[in-house]
């Protein structure tokens, strides 16, 4: 099993591609944050403005759930990519299943193809993270003549790598188990990924969701009580997050079908829209992975925009009247440095997500698109197809993505800075016009590819046997 | 051939060639194909796996472009015709049945139906709906229009494949061993259907097997071997074709 999980990686490695970059991208995030507290930590200490030691806890609790949110981020998109490869070897693992590899071994075996990916990732993002730390230390030298140094540490090293390997394997099992448990009779039925035990659980997915989403509700309304107080309210909020994001994830079937369905009805103009619409709805699994990758993405964006805006104003009531203004300008740059590479981080996990779940889809319906040509649709028509699903999905994930990365950014905001007072969340229109109009630019850039290769599949191959 | 040249021809090829890739070891496919489809009648193309039956069909149905040669359908020439042209062409003219059905999972049977319709955005007149009505009465599908292609079984899916090849009542509809997937007993069923769509539909249907039991629905079996036609004659029984088959390939 061993041999066959590290042949597969290499003779499959396009497939892992996404996977690889999302680990990466996480990794060379996580290096630039930790980076970033460190080299705050130690213009604090010199200039002693923070007397009562609240902006150290506040950026401690900041780091601490931002490498949380990055870690969970990975985990959702490693899982989710792993998952669609998964899903699309489904003849290859019924048919090692059926000569007798377990459940077990399967499973193993994709554990395996993700620590190859975590370390893989690791190694690409760390050497990125240290550059770009790097180049950010000159950036605020020059434009501040700070004389800033890099602060090395084993731990901005270490605890990425580390992060990344454990959470690259264990979501790699995860996102393989649906497919490991999947039966030795389906490798005698013809590859399609619909064998999949998809649609049956839509129902209790949303129970387990709806539970986790009111538990995580619970908690952040703890955690800006909390927040009232002190600071680490943030600590009590973020695992409200965590449940209320996972609650939405395992939710999602159940509340984008609905969605979905709403947006593909008013569709008119063409038959490729109506079968854009039944697609999206037949492998609604499927799909809800594809929204959930963007609207990720778009959370983060939203939850920064809004709690770094509230931060922001926070911090400069906060030095307002202790200190000379240039540290206070120092200060806020770096912070929008960190929220500008935290939101560039954002759009490419959503954009990843997006992408290889679009390609995936159109690998794995090769034939159904082979039938369709033959029978008659124009190439314009699959591209249009493909077009729609993804604006569909995109728009979709970015309006659930605005909704709850305003709830999330509000609740941080308050969490960490209550004790200044109540600040209720800001949202410019801008924000919302840019995020929708991006998230459909993005994902009209998102299908170009995979309808290309929609379009390279010959109608021929309708008549190929299974 | 002599014996069809009163009817009128649904599909001509002359001089068809197709050599699959280049260099060292290039495989011919076909070489030299001369064929006419008789309109109306029930035409079976025979041969091994190999044989090039396969690709003859793919040639004949504008799916795929010969190396060398000159495809018509009707007095139209799809040799050289744009992809765009050769899509619509399939849309409006022609239809498929295919051994692994190949109905849209998303869709259900009265979808998978209109299929041709949706992808040409127009409605379906009243006179074609009455039609389409006709042949799912007809098919014994009434009961089934709504269930997606997972509910039914591979005679029914067979079948609501059949229908759509129809809806359009296309030109000629090409069928790739329609029997293969199917039990005996839904096959003949299948058969029987094809036999009929010809026989009071006049409806031309181009059927690729190498199964004699399915060739014995057609009025003529051409037999593929190596590329080339070997033999072309008015069939039989299954066991009359087995037989010359048999006594051919000795």
């Amino acid at each position: 099993m061993r041999l066959w999980a590290f042949r597969e990686l290499r003779t499959s490695a396009g497939r892992y591609a996404a996977s690889v970059a999302v680990v990466a991208v996480v990794a060379a995030f996580a290096v630039l944050l930790l980076e970033s507290i460190e080299v705050f930590v130690g213009v604090l200490e010199r200039s002693g403005v923070d007397g009562g030691g609240l902006v150290r806890i506040a950026l401690f609790s900041v780091g601490a759930v931002f490498l949380g949110i990055a870690v969970l981020t990975a985990a959702i998109v490693i899982s989710g990519t792993f998952a669609t490869v998964y899903a699309g070897r489904l003849t290859d693992i019924a048919l090692l299943r059926l000569v007798g590899a377990t459940s077990r071994q399967v499973r193993r075996a994709s554990r395996l193809d993700g620590l190859a990916v975590g370390l893989a990732g690791a190694a690409i993002g760390i050497t990125a993270g240290i550059l770009l730390s790097t180049a950010a230390i000159a950036v605020v030298n020059t434009a501040y003549g700070a004389g800033l140094g890099f602060a090395w540490s084993a731990h901005i090293v270490l605890l990425p790598a580390v992060v990344c390997v454990v959470v690259s394997a264990l979501s790699a099992s995860v996102g393989a188990r649906r497919v490991a448990v999947v039966s030795q009779a389906a490798a005698m039925h013809s590859g399609s990924a619909s064998g999949l035990p998809s649609s049956s659980g839509v129902g209790r997915r949303r129970g387990w969701g709806i539970a986790l989403f009111s538990t995580g509700l619970v908690f952040m309304a703890l955690g800006v009580l909390a927040g009232l107080s002190s600071p680490a309210g943030l600590l009590v909020a973020f695992p409200g997050g965590v449940f209320s994001i996972v609650g939405v994830i395992v939710g999602a079937p159940a509340l984008t079908v609905p969605l979905i369905e709403a947006i593909s009805r008013r569709l008119r103009g063409g038959g490729e829209y109506v079968l854009a619409g039944a697609n999206l709805r037949l492998n609604s699994v499927r799909t809800a992975r594809t929204v959930v990758s963007v609207l990720i993405g778009v959370t983060l964006i939203t939850m920064f925009t809004v709690a770094g805006g509230m931060y922001l104003a926070q911090l400069r009531t906060y030095f307002g009247d202790q200190v000379q203004v240039d540290q206070v300008a120092q200060f806020v740059t770096v912070m929008l440095i960190v929220v500008d590479v935290l939101t560039s981080f954002s759009v490419l996990v959503a954009a990843i997500g997006l992408g290889s779940n679009l390609s995936m889809s159109v690998l794995q319906r090769r034939r159904e698109i082979a039938v369709l040509r033959s029978l008659g649709l124009t190439a314009g028509q699959a591209r249009r197809m493909i077009l729609a699903e993804s604006v569909i999905v995109a728009v979709v994930g970015a309006a659930l993505g605005v909704i709850l990365g305003v709830l999330y950014g509000f609740v941080g905001a308050n969490a960490t800075f209550g004790i200044q007072g109540f600040t209720p969340p800001v949202l410019s229109p801008w924000f919302l016009v840019a995020t929708l109009g991006g998230a459909v630019v993005f994902s009209v850039l998102a299908s170009i590819l995979p309808g290309h290769r929609a379009n390279t599949i010959p109608p021929a191959e309708a008549l190929r046997e299974t | 051939m002599t014996s069809q040249t009163h009817l009128a021809v649904a599909v001509s090829a002359r001089g068809i060639t197709k050599t699959f890739g280049r260099g060292e070891a290039p495989v011919q496919a076909l070489r030299g194909i001369d064929l006419d489809i008789a309109a109306g009648q029930v035409t079976a193309i025979m041969g091994q796996s190999g044989s090039g039956k396969s690709t003859l069909l793919q040639v004949l149905a504008g799916l795929d472009a010969p190396t060398a040669g000159r495809v018509w359908l009707g007095q139209k020439e799809l040799t050289g015709l744009r992809d765009e042209e050769l899509t619509l062409l399939r849309r409006e003219r022609l239809g498929f049945v295919f051994q692994s059905f190949n109905l849209l999972p998303a869709l259900t049977a009265a979808e998978n139906i209109r299929l041709p319709f949706l992808l040409a955005g127009g409605r379906v007149t009243a006179e074609r709906q009455a039609w389409i009505d006709a042949v799912v009465e007809r098919l014994g599908l009434v009961e089934r229009l709504e269930h997606r292609p997972s509910e039914l079984s591979g005679g029914q899916q067979q079948r609501v494949a059949i229908t759509r090849a129809l809806a359009t009542r296309p030109e000629v509809i090409f069928a790739d061993e329609p029997t293969g997937a199917l039990d005996s007993a839904s096959g003949s069923e299948v058969l029987a259907l094809l036999r009929t769509a010809s026989v009071e539909d006049g409806q031309t249907v181009v059927v690729i097997t190498h199964d004699s039991g399915t060739a014995s629905i057609a009025d003529r079996v051409v037999r593929m071997h190596d590329g080339v036609i070997v033999d072309d004659w008015a069939g039989g029984t299954a066991e009359q074709i087995a037989q010359r088959v048999l006594g051919k390939a000795a």
